[in-house]
């Protein structure tokens, strides 16, 4: 070594450092190691060495404390003969004076003279006992029993035991059912289960003698390997039914278990307040009480929405506005009852009108429900008749109301002329004649008219498209007026305008009389419309009231009948009857084909019975046809378990049990009656 | 010859030989004997013969004209008898005090000179019945057992067919009746009338054997008792329909729908008025109609036939045709007396009332068993309205009733054939309202009982074998017939002329056995465990004793009774000959020798 060297002195050091920390460390972190193995698996094994590579980067640091100043101070220390100046042996001699070069000289001739060790000690005693603890621990570790064997239930495969044959000793199923369910996880002693879905399947099963490897085999092939923990152990969660069976490698085939999957149910809304859907409102009553019970198979949402619509108003004129209120929960999860009492002046249900009121309501696994409609209903005041007829005079008024609305519009149209612009004037009253003309249209369906009956199709409120062929053309069945058109011709409106197409006869549902007064309403609208249209709402008012008049009349007459349509055949020329030629006018039967049916179900079904089993055609059947079984699965369980043992009588026989429900019944045969032999042949005879 | 009358004919023989010997020596004697001793030697000789008869042929005991009691199974531990009573316990009774005997056969020898039984416990058994013939026998019946008393299992049917199980229960008020398929699926329940009697549907598959579960249930739905009831589907001999219809509609459309689904070939001839016909119609001439099974006919359909053709309807008819009358209106007077002379007479016909439907099957999923994998048909409760023809059919049988009761078809025998009436208007209407299973069931239930009857032997077995006891099997065909156990043995069947051509068979075990023979006779043969049906079982055995109750006016002879010793006889005769041998030996009788 070349004394002079700092790095001659310091990288022993700080080896020695690492060295010593190592041997310090490493008995810790091998006994988390052993452990991690033995018990963590390999994610706690990976985060002993990520704490294992920590510790080195730290002892890596603490090294780094043997620099030129650690050295200075460390030589200083540990020889008195260098004089405090072993400063100077790492000093750039060129920088050094003669007396500091001199004297660098001197110490460095006696430190070469004895190096001195400055390297921290090894602590052998405590590095002695530390591995022998630590090996004292990881053969504890290594040789103690992997972890206390679990208690498992006794297998239950039955078969015969082969000495040296690896077979199921033990078995333990968990179950560990999603959290949505509430249910904590529970240990089973069979392979069989029903769980809920989504439910984590946790297998902790034994083998005698221990088998080079073990899976979870499904009977379509897919394995699910079997871990070796001094147990064998595999998990899955179940999303679905299966099938499945424990297969040791050289071990013979088991029968097959099976899960069966339980889905969640969605909550059930059991209305227990109001006990009708439709309740009226009693006279001063205030508010509306509302219960509900809810249940489910594993918890109702604590929290439930009530949608409260309120409609008012009558006719066409409805405004519905919606709130939603949030009711809390009473009583058990499973089955909870919500409460709530509505008051009804702060909905602001004081008209006629509709309040109705919906409970959504989710369950633990978040499956929203909506519960029935529950309607509350305020009757309109003056509502005397009942039944049919008060029904349809309810919903005609709101057409006949609008003809005085327009007489309202005219009139206080005529009251603004002098404060209104001309243009403006005569804007509105446009404005008004258009509301004139859409009820004229209206009323004009009731008579068989076309909906655009209007002077042309390019109306708004014409429902054919731009561009599209006018309805009407010169040779679609009728007489088209030649001729300029005259305003105000009251009788020929419709010819004039939109002619009737259909026959008005027909269309109609309405008794001559209101017909006739019906008509003439549309002709006052006309006239009405007319003078709107030009400006001069007082010319309007006249018409405009006589159609309210006739509107009125029509009004009371509710007779609807329909129209009469004539039969009048031509009455049958008999003698022509039956004269033609008929050779060969007998139309063939047509071939009847009798559906074919797999026959695979039954051919294994009568197989089974007999002896000969064809078992392969009737799992192809199985494949193809598993969304018309009911219970594919038992049927599948069937057919294996009768695959394993062809001999088990009590297997061959619940595989036809399983095949009776998918057998097809054909269509019922005739099995005649016997004569009973040559005795009840001449018996019969003799009865003559 | 009777050996009693030889014996007879050779002592009198013997006594006039005596006779004669007698006189013969006194003839050739030198000197003749006393009169008194020639006498009393000629008197002897009857005696003499007559003494030996009764050594031969003591004369029998008069018994003693008792009543004999006999304890069979479920006899009370302690029977009370009369003064001339005597008890006898069969090896079924468990019985203190009383005399063992194997069977009743062995009783009555043992005492000849009864006179008349009184059975006490559940009744005898079938090996003791034989036994009874001609004595006066008295029985109380217990009363009936808890649970199944009577069962009986449908005859085998068409695959696909509907059959039924009847069944009795008693000792279960408010109880119920099911029946459950081979797949454990409910099919049919019923719960029974006061009597006790159930009559349980269900539908067989295909062709093979099934076995069917029968299940009583208590007032409180606990299962009383369970057993299984074999149903055999046979694939059947052909059958051809003809249909002739006065013109086409729905029912001639579904009715060949159906026959053609059910393997029938139907032939179909329909009017379209004016001359025209469609259809590949059958010609209705007597060669043509010995090729055919059932003939269909609707009213206008026949009303258009011509003479001959009718007659060759009738011809065919009472050759062993079916015929059937559909019943669409007022019959005119000709068509009814045409069908009353080939046998059945149709009153009525102008009013029509409604067809009562009750759903096919206790709930829906049983429905559904019934139905089988059905993609589509209507829900149980959806039943269509039909119309039916109100007729009277006297005398004739019915084969289909609707729910109340009213007949919708039924037949009377012409011939060898039967003429049957169908009277719902529009039975299609099952099936486009979805129960086209039904429409199926009725018309194979009406077709099965008018077709041309089956010639070909049919083997006849006991219904409910049982392992452990003798069954019947009858009508075999000629041929070597075994029977094969489910456990592989093999049983050859021999027929005894002496039994009208039953072979008996002995099955050791339960379960399915194959009964094959010649004329490729395979037929499954279901026997029920020992211990089923135990109910069934005792009600048979009351049953059977109950129908031997009364009788005794055929005083039986008493051949086999026991004589009487015939040493006292001996005696006698010894006395009666040492007697004869003094006389003739004796020196007083004789004249003094010169």
């Amino acid at each position: 070594m070349r004394i002079e060297r700092v790095s001659d002195w310091t990288r022993p050091a700080m080896l020695r450092a690492m060295l010593r920390d190592a041997a310090l460390v490493l008995p810790g972190v091998l006994v988390a190691g052993v452990a991690a193995w033995r018990r963590g698996g390999v994610l706690s094994l990976i985060a002993v060495l990520v704490v294992g590579v920590l510790l080195a980067g730290a002892s890596w640091w603490r090294a780094r404390q043997y620099d030129r100043a650690w050295l200075v101070t460390a030589l200083d220390a540990a020889r008195g003969d260098l004089e405090d100046s072993s400063d100077l042996i790492f000093a750039d001699p060129a920088g050094l004076g003669p007396l500091q070069r001199l004297q660098r000289g001197r110490v460095a001739a006696r430190l070469a003279a004895a190096v001195p060790d400055l390297a921290p000690r090894w602590p052998v005693a405590s590095i002695a006992g530390l591995w022998l603890a630590a090996l004292v621990t990881v053969a504890a570790l290594l040789w103690w029993p992997a972890s206390e064997p679990a208690v498992l239930a006794p297998a239950a495969e039955g078969g015969p035991v082969v000495p040296g044959v690896p077979r199921l000793v033990g078995q333990r199923l968990t179950v560990v059912p999603p959290a949505y369910t509430g249910l904590p996880a529970r240990p089973l002693d069979t392979l069989d289960a029903r769980v809920p879905v989504g439910s984590r399947l946790e297998w902790t099963l034994r083998f005698d003698p221990v088998p080079a490897g073990a899976a979870i085999v499904s009977p379509e092939g897919t394995r699910l390997p079997l871990v070796r923990d001094g147990d064998w152990t595999a998990q899955r969660v179940a999303e679905r039914s299966f099938l499945y069976r424990v297969v040791a490698e050289g071990g013979a085939t088991p029968p097959l278990h099976r899960i069966d999957v339980v889905a969640d149910e969605v909550p059930r809304i059991r209305v227990v307040a109001p006990s009708r859907t439709l309740t009226q409102v009693t006279a001063g009553q205030r508010g509306w009480t509302l219960g509900f019970e809810v249940t489910d198979d594993y918890g109702v949402a604590p929290a439930a929405r009530l949608r409260l619509v309120l409609a008012q108003g009558e006719g066409e004129n409805v405004s519905f506005r919606e709130r939603a209120l949030t009711l809390r929960a009473s009583g058990d999860a499973r089955r909870r009852r919500f409460g709530a009492s509505v008051d009804l002046a702060a909905l602001g249900f004081r008209d006629a009108g509709d309040l109705v009121a919906q409970l959504i309501v989710a369950d633990s696994h978040g499956q929203v429900v909506r519960g029935p409609s529950l309607i509350l209903r305020r009757p309109p005041a003056a509502l005397a008749e009942s039944g049919l007829e008060a029904s349809v005079r309810r919903v005609m008024p709101a057409y006949f109301t609008s003809q005085r609305q327009i007489i309202i519009d005219a009139e206080a149209l005529i009251a603004q002329r002098a404060r209104l612009a001309p243009e403006a004037f005569v804007a509105k009253s446009d404005a008004i004649g258009a509301d004139q003309r859409l009820l004229r249209l209206r009323y004009g369906q009731f008579m068989g008219e076309e909906t655009g009956g209007g002077a042309t199709a390019a109306m708004p409120t014409s429902d054919a498209e731009e561009g599209a062929t006018p309805a009407h053309s010169d040779d679609d069945g009728h007489d088209h007026k030649a001729g300029p058109a005259t305003f105000g011709d009251a009788g020929d409106v419709t010819a004039e305008y939109g002619h009737t197409h259909d026959e008005s006869e027909a269309a109609t549902l309405l008794d001559p009389g209101t017909r006739a007064t019906l008509r003439k309403v549309l002709d006052a609208m006309w006239q009405s419309e007319l003078a709107l249209r030009q400006g001069e709402p007082r010319k309007a008012l006249g018409p405009a009231n006589t159609a309210l008049r006739f509107l009125k009349q029509v009004q009371q007459a509710t007779r609807v009948f329909l129209a009469r349509t004539g039969t009048q055949l031509p009455s049958v020329d008999e003698g022509r009857r039956l004269t033609g030629k008929r050779d060969g006018i007998a139309p063939a039967l047509p071939a009847l084909v009798v559906e074919p049916v797999d026959a695979s179900p039954a051919a294994a079904w009568r197989g089974l019975a007999s002896g000969v089993v064809p078992l392969e055609p009737l799992t192809r059947w199985l494949r193809a046809n598993e969304g018309r079984v009911a219970d594919p699965l038992a049927l599948s369980a069937a057919i294996d378990a009768v695959r394993r043992d062809p001999a088990c009588g009590a297997c061959r026989q619940r595989l036809r049990g399983a095949l009776w429900s998918v057998l097809a019944r054909s269509a019922p045969g005739v099995r005649r009656r016997a004569d009973g032999g040559a005795s009840g042949r001449r018996y019969v005879e003799a009865l003559r | 010859m009777r050996p009693e009358a030889l014996l007879a004919v050779l002592l009198v023989a013997a006594v006039v030989l005596g006779w004669v010997r007698l006189g013969w020596w006194q003839w050739r004697a030198p000197t003749r004997s006393r009169a008194r001793r020639i006498a009393a030697l000629a008197g002897l000789q009857p005696v003499l013969a007559g003494l030996l008869w009764l050594t031969l042929l003591p004369p029998r005991i008069a018994g003693d004209a008792g009543v004999l009691v006999v304890a069979t199974a479920g006899a009370p531990r302690l029977v009370a008898t009369g003064p001339a009573e005597r008890l006898v316990a069969l090896p079924e009774a468990q019985v203190t005090g009383a005399e063992r005997a194997p069977d009743l056969a062995t009783a009555l020898r043992r005492y000849p000179g009864t006179s008349g039984l009184r059975v006490v416990g559940g009744g005898l058994a079938a090996r003791d019945r034989e036994a009874v013939r001609g004595l006066a026998l008295a029985f109380d019946p217990p009363a009936l057992p808890r649970g199944l008393v009577r069962l009986y299992p449908p005859a085998a049917v068409a695959p696909g067919a509907a059959f039924q199980v009847a069944a009795q229960i008693a000792g279960v008020a408010g109880g119920s009746v099911e029946l459950l398929d081979p797949a454990g699926r409910l099919v049919d329940r019923v719960a029974p009338g006061a009597d006790g009697v159930a009559v349980l549907g269900g539908t067989a598959r295909a062709a093979g054997a099934a076995l069917f579960t029968i299940r009583v249930r208590g007032a409180d739905q606990a299962a009383v008792e369970e057993a299984a009831v074999p149903v055999l589907a046979v694939a059947p001999l052909p059958t051809r329909v003809a249909i002739v219809a006065g013109a086409p509609g729905p029912e001639v459309k579904f009715l060949r729908r159906w026959a053609t689904d059910a393997g029938l070939a139907p032939l179909v001839r329909a009017r379209l008025g004016g001359g025209a016909v469609v259809g590949d119609g059958p010609a209705l001439t007597a060669p043509a109609l010995a090729r055919i099974d059932l003939a269909i006919f609707d009213d206008r359909g026949w009303a258009s036939l011509s003479p001959g053709e009718r007659a060759a309807v009738a011809g065919a008819v009472r050759s062993g045709m079916g015929a059937l009358l559909r019943v669409t209106g007022p019959l005119p007077a000709g068509v009814r007396a045409q069908w009353r002379a080939m046998g059945i007479d149709v009153a009525g016909g102008q009013a029509t009332a409604p067809v009562a439907l009750a759903p096919a099957a206790p709930s829906e999923q049983a429905l559904q068993a019934r139905r089988g994998p059905e993609p589509a048909a209507a829900p149980r409760d959806d039943l269509p309205e039909l119309t039916r023809r109100v007729v009277t059919l006297p005398g004739a049988v019915p084969v289909l009733r609707d729910a109340k009761g009213a007949v919708l078809a039924g037949w009377r025998p012409s011939g060898r054939g039967r003429v049957g009436v169908w009277l719902v208007e529009d039975s299609f209407g099952l099936v486009s309202a979805g129960h086209g299973d039904r429409y199926g069931e009725w018309w194979g239930g009406v077709a099965a009982a008018l077709a041309r009857p089956d010639t070909r032997p049919v083997v006849r077995v006991e219904s409910l074998p049982r392992a452990g006891e003798r069954t019947a099997v009858c009508d075999l065909p000629p041929g070597p017939a075994t029977v094969a156990a489910p456990d592989g043995r093999r049983v050859a069947l021999v027929s005894d002329p002496a039994a009208g051509g039953c072979a008996g068979y002995w099955p050791q075990a339960a379960g399915w056995h194959l009964l094959t023979g010649g004329q490729g006779l395979v037929r499954p043969l279901y026997v029920q465990p020992a211990d089923a049906l135990p109910g069934v079982r005792a009600t048979a055995r009351r049953d059977a004793t109950l129908a031997l109750v009364g009788g005794g006016n055929a005083r039986r002879d008493a051949p086999e009774s026991a004589r009487g010793a015939s040493w006292p006889w001996f005696l006698g005769w010894l006395a009666a000959a040492g007697c004869a041998w003094w006389l003739e030996r004796r020196r007083s009788g004789r004249p003094k020798e010169a």
